[in-house]
């Protein structure tokens, strides 16, 4: 059995403005971490061990950029730049890396 | 496309370095600059290791954290390879973000540095370390690099 970490980064860079190049990939043997910058300074990091194929992991991470919209940009009490809590956005968040494990197996 | 090729001891003082093609807006011809990114790369390499070893998981059957050596780092213009030997030396070679995978390649540069400084006695010693400017180590790695799909884009 392995385990699955998953951070969500709530993180304002200074300038989002800059088309700074941040880290996209870390392979470490059998790990890997990915991470999604949207344009607006998020970062969705998400790390797995020996996803196959890779781009599951893109895949996932930009379902959980549309669970954070839904439940957590449209969420009338969410203040921004504060840490997101929310059952349905765990939920969500839990969901889109099932799926993906279902089909690429994050999980063994 | 290879960019720069590094060598660090383990504890962090730089070997060897060589740049084999330069970008655009390159520090290179500054000393001071390109010391200060020897040291930056160094750091990077170093503090990334600690990283994944924290994020590394626990192998459920044994109870013990699975091994996970750092490989690469890739952002949109530039990926960064490391090998680290078991003795703690540490192989960085900077490429453009197409190459996938220098590992076997730093391997075999690995074993290059075995034979050609390490078992060399005419390799000179400098304050613990190697002194490798202008040895066959230089030449070959070279030589080895040029021969890498993609050394030239």
């Amino acid at each position: 059995m392995t385990f699955l970490h998953l951070f969500i980064v709530n993180n304002s860079t200074s300038n989002p403005n800059t088309n700074s190049t941040g880290i996209e990939t870390i392979e470490a043997g059998p790990l890997t971490l990915r991470c999604l910058q949207t344009p607006t300074g998020l970062k969705f990091i998400l790390t797995a061990l020996s996803p196959s194929p890779p781009t599951s992991m893109d895949d996932a991470l930009a379902e959980i950029y549309a669970v954070y919209s839904d439940y957590a940009m449209k969420n009338p009490f969410y203040e921004l730049e504060m840490p997101v809590r929310g059952e349905k956005f765990e939920r969500g968040v839990r969901q889109a890396v099932m799926a993906k494990e279902g089909k690429g197996g994050y999980l063994r | 496309m290879i960019y720069s090729f590094y060598v660090y001891r383990r504890d962090g003082v730089c070997l060897f370095k060589t740049t084999y093609h330069s970008v655009d807006g390159d520090v290179e011809g500054d000393p001071e600059a390109e010391d200060e990114r020897e040291k930056l790369v160094f750091g990077m390499a170093f503090s990334l290791k600690e990283l994944i070893g924290q994020l590394s998981p626990m192998d459920g059957s044994t109870g013990q954290q699975i091994d996970c050596p750092l490989g690469t780092v890739k952002t949109k213009s530039s990926t960064m390879h490391t090998y680290e030997t078991l003795t703690g030396f540490r192989f960085i070679v900077y490429t453009d973000p197409s190459i996938n995978t220098m590992q076997h390649h730093l391997q075999a540069i690995y074993r290059i540095w075995v034979d050609k400084v390490v078992k060399s006695p005419l390799v000179k010693q400098k304050g613990g370390g190697y002194d490798i400017s202008d040895t066959e180590f230089e030449r070959q790695a070279k030589e080895y690099f040029e021969k890498v799909p993609g050394f030239q884009r």
